[in-house]
């Protein structure tokens, strides 16, 4: 007998030109125990390879975008064109004395990395990269998404006190602080998406944008929402211009500062690979993810879009947010901590407010450009 | 081809974590270790809404509970000395009033639970879409609607709002200057800090 | 069955992190002592710990937060069914919305949201 939490979901509205089934569903939807396990051996290297390899493509990538940036060149003595500093990095890190201060909380010390890796880890799970490659796609995808970052929350604060240090703690409280105030920020610009596509499941909000990307198609509540979950989702992961929590000339380097060797390299895994999630999701809610670009009835160009894989736009539209956020990092200077709430609570917060009910209006008025 | 042998595994294997962790929770001696056993709890307990197919109860318990009150929980921490109250020992005879009242409520839940007759519902069709329900339930203004306890929360979450600005503002007005934990040196660097803000930029020390 | 898979993506940041480590116990040396075990402060000498009394700002905008996050989790299951309630549930919802911007408003004035 088969309990239901376990059953097969239901389909996807019908009329989709994209039959769409993740990971989880094939897994569930095959009679043989060793097809089930197979689907699930492939999730877990899958999400693995991916980990890896965008770890040391972003690394080098924004290495190489800062460099530029300040008329520098960047890495290039390890490979053709240092595409492998960060291996060598990585390696260096791997050999390092992995120390954990006497004046520490040892337990507590050594399961921080555990809670800070443990958020993008999932979120890759979540994403859904195609049509055909998405791992799981859960009916509550973004209140998902939203709360599990409450990990990370932990993860900083815990990294912060356990390690005993003046600077650790005062990074941890300051990123604790930033972070869970510009939640509610993002939150407001999701719920907007949420609002416009009636679903939460982050695969149906991909398949509601066939007419349009939402960043458009809600006029300029959609372009508000996508403004403001950049700002915050900057901000939550404590980038430049937001990034008193690790200030280098203030408090070193925040809540790593007692962390060495391959520990710290978690965290710094997680701040990236973070950012790519980040970037991801803004591509998947508000960019139309895999989406092709489609105008209205011009059938020529919708049908020359067509023919770029979906996986090829996601990735497009993906790397272009990474690219914008590396810009936003080494255009701005850092803002202060009271600037910082300043800006969140007495202006993204009320925007976003009277943003959201505006969508709201929109919604219920069916007011779209493009209509069909 | 998961039997629901899988099911009762992971409820049974749920239950005892959650279960563990509470007692954790209530045993660590350090503050924050207990803070953190109570935000496993918390998680596990979620995935045991998972298994009764309540999926935005569950979502909401990761995003309430480990995001809002564990973090306030760890906030109030730092506001304690924690590291003092290490030392600190409870008397042998609130440990015997402790465990006496414990004992009680065991007693008294142990009773209800006995007492009360579940209607048990076999579920048996297509998962359903219970945040749907949950949101036409809160909206509807009918008898069997949920339209005034909502409306009622608004004004509860205001509630909390002043008492919280009340409460803390005695602990500390606004215009106190930015200390950790009350040094005077601490206190004469901001007096300046705050002077030297008030220079116009442009025309500059001399 | 998602759910599954998604308890697998936490054993795997688990295993990846044990393993890591224990990788890196292997091969990376190991002598602790020495100054290596006075906590950073650039090279001064530490004065007291760091677990210490903290600023209570933190804690009134981790309250602030919360009612916050509660009203965000309330809003959600609203926007899945807005297209099916139209007028009536936006009336509601603006009422619930009303009345938390006047707490809002209310820390505002109080100066709650003034850091410092």
């Amino acid at each position: 007998m088969t309990h239901p939490m376990l059953a097969i979901p239901a389909a996807l509205p019908a009329g989709s030109p994209w039959g769409a089934q993740t990971l989880a569903e094939r897994a569930s939807a095959s009679q043989n125990l060793w097809v089930t396990a197979g689907y699930f051996l492939l999730a877990i290297v899958g999400v693995t390879v991916l980990l890896t390899l965008l770890g040391m493509v972003l690394i080098y990538v924004e290495r190489k975008v800062a460099a530029h940036f300040q008329c520098r060149i960047g890495p290039k003595r390890v490979g053709p064109f240092g595409i492998f500093q960060t291996i060598a990095d990585t390696l260096k890190l791997l050999f390092k004395e992995d120390f954990v201060p006497p004046q520490a909380d040892q337990v507590l010390h050594i399961l921080a990395p555990f809670l800070a890796l443990l958020v993008p880890v999932v979120l890759l799970a979540l994403i859904p990269y195609s049509p055909m490659t998405q791992i799981a796609d859960l009916n509550i995808g973004i209140l998902f998404v939203t709360a599990i970052g409450g990990f990370g929350v932990m993860g900083i604060l815990i990294a912060g006190w356990s390690s005993n240090n003046k600077w650790s703690m005062i990074g941890a409280m300051r990123a604790g602080a930033q972070i869970i105030s510009y939640e509610i920020s993002a939150t407001l610009a999701l719920l907007v998406i949420v609002l416009f596509s009636g679903t939460m499941s982050l695969s149906g909000i991909v398949h509601s944008q066939s007419e349009g990307w939402w960043v458009w198609r809600g006029h300029a509540a959609g372009f508000t929402a996508f403004i403001i979950y950049l700002i915050a989702s900057t901000a939550e992961l404590n980038r430049t211009p937001f990034d008193i929590p690790e200030g280098e000339s203030e408090l070193t380097a925040g809540f790593h500062t007692e962390y060495s060797g391959l520990r710290f390299a978690f965290f710094f895994l997680a701040e990236f690979i973070n950012m790519f999630t980040v970037s991801a999701l803004t591509a998947t809610l508000f960019l139309g993810g895999w989406m092709p670009f489609h105008v209205g009835d011009w059938a020529v160009l919708n049908g020359a879009m067509d023919a770029i894989p979906p996986g090829v736009w996601f990735l497009g539209k993906t790397s272009a947010v990474i690219f914008l956020i590396m810009w936003i990092r080494w255009t701005f200077p850092r803002l202060r901590v009271d600037q910082l709430m300043h800006l969140e609570w007495k202006v993204l917060l009320p925007i976003g407010i009277a943003n959201l009910l505006i969508a709201a209006v929109l919604v219920l008025t069916n007011f779209y450009p493009f209509p069909h | 081809m998961i039997s629901s042998a899988v099911y009762t595994v992971m409820f049974y294997g749920l239950s005892a974590a959650v279960i563990l962790l509470a007692v954790l929770a209530v045993n660590l001696r350090q503050l924050l270790r207990a803070a953190l056993a109570l935000m496993g709890m918390l998680s596990l307990s979620a995935g045991l809404y998972v298994l009764l197919h309540a999926e935005f109860l569950a979502g909401v318990q990761v995003l309430v509970y480990i995001g809002g009150i564990v973090v306030l929980i760890v906030f109030a921490i730092m506001l304690t000395r924690s590291s003092e109250l290490l030392e600190d020992h409870p008397r042998p005879l609130a440990q015997v009033l402790g465990a006496l009242l414990s004992m009680f409520f065991l007693f008294v839940a142990a009773l209800a639970l006995r007492d009360t007759r579940f209607p048990v519902q076999v579920q048996t069709g297509p998962p359903v879409d219970d945040v749907r329900q949950i949101g036409l339930l809160l909206l509807d203004r009918g008898a069997t609607g949920y339209l005034v306890p909502f409306e009622l929360l608004s004004l509860l979450l205001l509630v909390a709002i002043i008492g919280g600005t009340v409460i803390a503002r005695k602990v500390a007005p606004p215009k106190q200057p930015f200390t950790t934990g009350g040094d005077a040196r601490g206190e004469t660097i901001t007096e300046s800090a705050r002077t030297q803000r008030d220079i116009v930029p442009g025309e500059g020390a001399p | 069955m998602e759910y599954i898979f998604v308890l697998a993506m936490v054993g795997l940041a688990a295993a990846m992190v044990g393993g890591g480590l224990f990788f890196s116990r292997l091969v990376a040396p190991h002598n602790p002592g020495g100054n290596k075990s006075v906590p950073y402060e650039c090279g001064e000498q530490p004065i007291g710990q760091a677990w210490i009394q903290f600023n209570v700002g933190y804690y009134l905008f981790g309250l602030l937060f919360l009612v916050f996050d509660v009203e965000a989790a309330l809003m959600y299951p609203w926007a899945v069914v807005f297209r099916s309630t139209g007028l009536p549930g936006l009336i509601e919802m603006l009422i619930f919305v009303l009345v938390l911007v006047i707490g809002l408003i209310y820390a505002w004035r109080k100066g709650v949201l003034e850091w410092v």
